[in-house]
């Protein structure tokens, strides 16, 4: 059975959602909803290398944000006297 | 001395001693000729098994309305073959160096007349179907029979239909419409002279194909087929033997044809080509596959032979059209590419596929076709118009061709396209989604036609939404908990401290202390300042403290990466090295120091061995105290698992704490708080069924012992009484277990787990196993599983409620919230019952692969379903849906399901081995035919006849060497089962191994021919308990040789998916229709041994019910088989098998119900394998089977009723076994009739087919058949 992401002969995609989740997407099929392309059409190859360079955080971006903002909280608790000044 | 030279036949090639032998042959032959490359094919299918049924006996039935006189019919037949040379071949190679058709001279057309005016007016076609079966089934001799025979029968007064059977050898579907308005006019004419049209004589096409460069056309072929890497196929293994067909037609609206017609027009294509090149696609969506290979018929007359047209003989031919489906290829770009190679292709028409197949490499290359009708049907209409007493009134042809599918396309407006396909390897509801799927992409098309294929619509909308429907899970959940697992687990802490939430031999730890002691733990410095998502290894042995430090490092705020303390230390430093931890929590037993130390030295890790801390902690905490739990987001990572594999770097998947939660609360677990044994070497995964989701449920973790420190290596699952001992004594409710202990607890004790609630089963459950355990503990809910870290370790479940007719357990439907999708290879959803591959969305979709971006990104992609910028994660496991809408394990992606079946694979294991030369002199005569046959100088014994460049028709050339040289009979398929010198001597002298593959089911089939006979009764024998009929074929000396005799064997020995009947009267049914399909009237003998004594008693009923004259002959067979029943287990169906096989199993050391349930298959297998065993053609791997289909007649056995039968009987008792024989005659008295004869004979009952047993009653056999054969002829005839 041939995989549509497996194939290194054909041309891809790379797409993004709004979480800054990435995909690797064969050119030939329809760009589903929700998602936009960033790279490509080119090889494979260069379309994970594309990933590699560009996903550098793999949590989706909802999250990054929560952690972040409970990590400040988490700060604060530590040293009011921070908080105080900022 | 022959008045012939081979001078009068140029076109033939012969020598003066082959033109010798055929004119002794034929006298007063016409002609002699070469085969069509066609023909050739045609002569080496129907020869290829000479004791099956040969496809190739076509039919072609006319319904003639008016006063017929058979009296002149049966002339005009004859001046019909007169008229058409071609009709009177004969197909030689005895003798020959090649095969050769000899026109033979003008013959009567044999035939028979029948009247079926006295058959009521509703059975008429029944009684008509029944009787063209018939003659289809009756081989033709090609050497000597003409291949034209007829029947006449009146169907009415005014209506006959005559029906002629002839060899597709002689002629094609074009030619019979010349034959039918031949003979029609022929009989019209008389003594008359006949105005017919002249035609171009058949040799001097083969004149014209032998002036043809060969070569040249090779050489076009040669690309066309290159590097092919394997064949399309799409049907399943079908019966041997059973080929109805069906026809089902759709029909696009005049709109959409000139639509169709328009956009070919202006794409520069013909119609052809696009319903070619569709046709294509629909393959690549139903195998995956990209490269794709269909057959097609050409009509095969040369248009520079004028008169062709009118000539009656074979031209057609089946070619391969080979296409590339890529979904990136624009529609238009593949349909202009399959116009211009069929263009350059059918430039050379005339190869026989079977050099095209050698010229791929491949030994088949399609199972389906695509028929352009090039000529209009009811051509008949023309033929009826003239002046004449009777009217055509319809045509009908049974036209069976080699191949499962064909698709036959209509092109007139508005486009029809009829599926013709066998029922027996194509289900009906795929043929229908086949032809569904052909007529949405056709209409697609003038739309779409610039787009690349992928884009192409599949499946039909409303298809498409059952399918997502099919694939969703139950609603989503409501909106998860806040806070984390250490939030949830808390709650329930003060909920209910002194609930137990961890137990072990000798302790306890209530939810509380739990907790107590976690926060303990987590007061240790190296906790501090851990922020979220660091991973925390946990390295430690099954103990309470495991479940703390796991407790600890999750509500940390961490992600937890435990591992059990036997992973190997190339994992470990894998993970070490990747990740990092700034935290390991392990114990005295399981610490790596040497791994551990490297990073400590670093500074980067700190390393707590809880069982040396522990008394701090315990001592530093107060009982009860509240600790500070930092927040944690519900999307961020509780746990980490690992690729159990050692790996360059270690692929990690993390489980978020709203995952976790989730499940816990999934509706598809058993309500109430469980008591679940953690046995399994405890992975996150395992830990989230074993520990997580039973804590998050309020209920109690079991925990096994981990036995001997010297021998940790040994895990739980291998001591399965300890695990029974735990599940008896603890109140056990859940479990999860893998595959393969399903089998052993089923076998050894299920009655420890029968207490269970429930128990999950892993994927890849042999669904034997399964039924059995249900069997064993029907109380117990089983549960089949399947996941995987990226998706939530659980993804579809199904609930084991009845015996599964797979062969593994289903995995059932996706949960709640998640979704599945199957597949193809361009991202389309297949049809139901067609593998594809499994994607899965929704909710429990992971994260990603940790640190992996790449790989993330090609594996977890975007959902081109779902929309919303959602996600799914392709498995790569290859799954269908099966017909109760539940997913079938089918294999995995990269474990290549279309590995190509070239002749180089076979053999390849001797390939490297010193070349091995004869032993004997049989061995020599083999080399020497193959050196011979190959054109080489000499063949070693394990010489690949394939690789050497052997095909088909020297393969013919070959087997007839071989039979001239030993003196005995040798098949082509002979040949192509055991392609060596060795193989096939020990084959031809009977000791060779089975092939495993497909050729076997022969051998298994439901109705096995032993002799074919066309006279006098046919005889079947029905098969004992073990369920296989191949004992009878020593009967044969002794039934007299002009029968016909089958043996009928159980269903399903061939097909593992054939359902086992239920009970005696689905089994006589069943073998009712059999043996009137075989032999559509009676008189029959019907014989038994044993068990299938008894059935024989209640067919023979049935039949005499139905008029027909019966003879009864029963082998040892006693009504009161009461006790058989209750031996419903595999242990006794080996007991029965090796009974078979003449092996008396207690002699043998092998106490079989108690035998050792694990080695069962391989104990036969050993008995079966010695030398001399009966049953030595069973294969190792289908001997689980058997003995399922053996262990279904022992449970059916129970439903046995004997009827009565009046009629003729003998019934042979083994005095042996039975000492009182008079007491077994006395209890079938009362159902026999009391003129029935008994015979005591000296045997026991497993001997009475052994050889001297049947010399024994063949005294009795043969004078009580031949009387019956002459009674029941005399009774016919006075009948008439």
């Amino acid at each position: 059975m041939s995989n549509p992401f497996e194939d290194e002969n054909a041309r891809y995609l790379v797409l993004v959602n709004n979480e800054g989740q990435h995909s690797l997407w064969p050119e030939f099929a329809q760009v589903p909803g929700g998602w936009e392309p960033v790279c490509g059409p080119d090889s494979r190859d260069a379309c994970l290398a594309y990933v590699e360079t560009h996903w550098t955080d793999l949590r989706p971006l909802s999250l990054v944000r929560r952690m972040q903002e409970i990590e400040d909280m988490q700060d604060m608790d530590k040293s009011p006297e921070k908080s105080a000044l900022s | 001395m022959s008045e012939h030279t081979p001078a009068d036949f140029p076109l033939a090639n012969l020598s003066q001693d082959e033109v010798d032998l055929l004119a002794a042959r034929f006298p007063d032959l016409e002609d002699i000729l070469p085969l069509a490359p066609l023909q050739t094919g045609l002569m080496f299918h129907s020869l290829y098994d000479e004791r099956a049924e040969d496809v190739y006996t076509v039919q072609l039935g006319v319904r003639l309305r008016g006063a017929l006189d058979p009296e002149r019919m049966r002339p005009a037949l004859l001046a019909l073959t007169v008229r058409h040379p071609t009709l009177r071949a004969r197909f030689v190679r005895d003798g020959l160096r090649e095969p050769l058709q000899v026109i033979a001279a003008p013959e009567p057309v044999p035939g028979e007349t029948r009247d079926l005016r006295s058959v009521p007016a509703d059975r008429r076609e029944a009684e008509y179907a029944a009787l063209s079966a018939a003659e289809r089934s009756h081989r033709f001799r090609l050497e000597t029979d003409l291949l034209l025979r007829h029947v006449l029968v009146r169907t009415d007064e005014d209506e006959h239909r005559l029906l002629l059977t002839s060899h597709h050898l002689t002629f094609d579907g074009w030619s019979s419409q010349l034959i039918i308005r031949d003979l029609l006019a022929l009989y019209e004419a008389g003594e008359r002279e006949c105005d017919l049209p002249a035609f171009k004589p058949y040799a001097e096409y083969l004149a014209w194909l032998d002036g043809q460069d060969h070569e040249a056309a090779l050489a076009e072929w040669r690309p066309a087929l290159a590097a092919l890497p394997g064949p399309t196929l799409i049907a399943e293994k079908g019966h041997a033997g059973e080929k109805a067909t069906r026809h089902i037609v759709t029909r696009l609206t005049p709109e959409e044809s000139a639509a169709l017609a328009r956009t070919a027009r202006s794409a520069g294509v013909t119609l052809n080509s696009i319903f070619q090149g569709a046709w294509a696609l629909i393959l690549g969506h139903l195998t995956g596959a990209h490269d794709v290979v269909f057959g097609t018929t050409v009509a095969g007359r040369p248009a520079e032979l004028p008169g062709i047209e009118e000539t009656v003989g074979m031209f057609i031919n089946t070619l391969p059209v080979r296409v590339d489906v890529h979904p990136a290829r624009s529609a238009e770009d593949m349909f202009a590419s399959v116009l211009d190679e069929q263009a350059r292709l059918m430039e050379f028409p005339y190869l026989s596929l079977s050099r095209l197949l050698e010229l791929s490499g491949h030994r088949t290359l399609f199972d389906t076709i695509l028929v352009f009708e090039s000529y209009p049907t009811g051509q008949h209409d023309e033929a009826a118009a003239g002046p004449s007493s009777l009217k055509l009134t319809d045509i009908e042809g049974y036209d069976a061709t080699d191949f499962p599918l064909a698709l036959v396309i209509d092109p007139a407006t508005p486009v029809s396209v009829r599926v013709n396909y066998r029922q027996a390897s194509i289900p009906d509801d795929l043929a229908e989604q086949i032809l569904a799927l052909f007529r949405h992409v056709l209409t697609q098309i003038p739309d779409k036609i610039e787009e690349p294929l992928g884009r192409l619509g599949l499946p039909a909308p409303d298809r498409a939404a059952s399918l997502l429907a099919l694939g969703a899970g139950a609603r989503p959940l409501p909106p998860r908990q806040a806070g984390g697992v250490g939030r949830a687990l808390r709650a329930i802490a003060e909920r209910d401290p002194d609930a137990v939430a961890v137990r072990d031999a000798d302790s306890t730890l209530t939810y509380a202390e739990l907790h107590t002691r976690a926060d303990g733990l987590a007061k240790h410095p190296a906790f501090a300042p851990l922020r979220n998502e660091d991973p925390v290894l946990v390295l430690q042995e099954r103990s309470p403290r495991l479940v703390v430090s796991l407790l600890a490092a999750v509500n940390s705020g961490g992600a937890c990466l435990p591992l059990p303390p036997d992973t190997p230390s190339e994992l470990v430093r894998a993970a070490l090295e990747q990740f990092t931890p700034p935290l390991i929590l392990t114990d005295r037993a399981s610490a790596r120091d040497d791994l551990f130390q490297p990073l400590v030295d670093r500074g980067h890790t700190t390393v707590i061995v809880v069982d040396e801390y522990e008394y701090e902690y315990e001592a530093a905490v107060p009982s009860g105290a509240p600790a500070a739990v930092p927040a944690i987001a519900p999307d961020q990572l509780a746990g980490l698992s690992i690729t159990p594999a050692p790996t360059e770097t270690a692929t990690a998947v993390g489980m978020t704490h709203a995952e976790l939660l989730r499940l816990a609360t999934d509706p598809c677990w058993t309500e109430g708080p469980p008591t679940v044994l953690m046995h399994s070497p405890h992975t996150w995964d395992a830990l989230t069924y074993e520990m997580w989701v039973p804590l998050l449920q309020a209920g109690e973790v079991v925990l096994a012992p981990v036995g001997d420190q010297a021998v940790r290596a040994v895990r739980a699952d291998d001591d399965l009484p300890q695990l029974g001992r735990l599940v008896k004594q603890h109140g056990v409710t859940r479990m999860r277990v893998a595959a393969g202990m399903v089998g052993r607890i089923a076998q050894q004790s299920p009655e420890d787990f029968a207490d269970l609630d429930e128990l999950w089963i892993a994927a890849g459950t042999p669904a034997q196993d399964a039924a059995r355990l249900r069997a064993a503990v029907p109380e117990v809910a089983l549960v089949s599983t399947y996941g995987s870290s990226e998706t939530s370790i659980l993804t579809t479940r199904h609930r084991i409620t009845a015996d599964d007719p797979e062969l593994l357990v289903p995995i059932g439907r996706a949960l709640a919230g998640l979704g599945v999708y199957v597949l193809d290879g361009a991202l389309r959803l297949v049809p139901e019952g067609v593998a594809g591959e499994l994607y899965i969305s929704g909710v429990g979709v992971a994260r990603g692969y940790v640190g992996r971006r790449g790989l993330t990104a090609h594996r977890f992609v975007a959902d081109p379903f779902a929309g919303g910028g959602t996600r799914m994660y392709r498995t790569g496991d290859l799954v269908r849906w099966n017909a109760d809408g539940e997913l079938v394990l089918a294999g995995r992606t990269d474990a290549d399901g279309t590995a190509p079946d070239s002749p180089a694979e076979h053999g390849q294991a001797q390939s490297d081995a010193p070349e091995r030369r004869a032993r004997t002199r049989h061995e020599q005569v083999l080399c020497d035919a193959f050196a011979e046959a190959l054109g080489l100088d000499s063949v070693g014994l394990d010489a690949d006849f394939f690789e050497l460049g052997g095909y088909s028709i020297v393969a013919m050339r070959l087997v007839e060497q071989l039979r001239r040289e030993l003196k005995t009979e040798v098949r082509i398929r002979d040949v192509f089962e055991a392609p060596t010198p060795g193989l096939l001597a020990a084959r031809l002298a009977g000791t060779d191994e089975p092939p495993e593959h497909e050729p076997e089911h022969d051998r298994f089939a439901a109705t096995l021919p032993l002799r074919r006979g066309d006279q006098g009764p046919g005889m079947f024998c029905i098969h004992p308990v073990a369920g296989l009929s191949w004992s009878y074929a020593g009967l044969l000396p002794y039934v007299p040789p002009q029968l016909a005799v089958y043996g009928l064997q159980s269903r399903g020995l061939s097909d593992e998916n054939d359902p086992l009947p239920g009970d005696v009267d689905e089994i006589v049914a069943d073998y009712l229709d059999r043996i009137r399909r075989t032999r559509p009237q009676g008189p029959y003998v019907l014989l038994g041994w044993s068990f299938g004594g008894n059935l024989a008693q209640i067919l023979a009923a049935r039949l005499q019910e139905q008029d027909e004259q019966v003879l009864l002959v029963l082998l040892d067979a006693d009504p009161a088989v009461s006790d058989l029943a209750v031996r419903d287990t595999r242990g006794w169906a080996a007991q029965a098998l090796l009974g078979l096989a003449g092996h008396d199993c207690d002699a043998q050391g092998c106490d079989a119900p108690g035998c050792r349930p694990q080695d069962l298959s391989a104990h036969v297998a050993d008995v079966l394998g010695q030398p001399h065993s009966r049953l030595s053609a069973i294969p190792a791997a289908r001997i689980p089977r058997v003995l399922q289909v053996i262990a279904n007649n022992m449970r059916v056995s129970a439903s046995l009723r004997q009827a009565r039968f009046p009629g003729e009987s003998v019934v042979f008792i083994a005095t042996r076994s039975r000492p009182d024989p008079q007491a077994v005659a006395g209890a079938w008295r009362q159902y026999l009739s009391p003129s029935t004869q008994v015979h005591p004979i000296d045997a026991t009952h497993n001997d009475m087919t052994e050889p001297d047993t049947l010399a024994e009653l063949g005294k009795v056999l043969i004078p009580a058949i031949e009387q019956f054969a002459a009674q029941s002829a005399d009774l016919l005839r006075r009948q008439r």
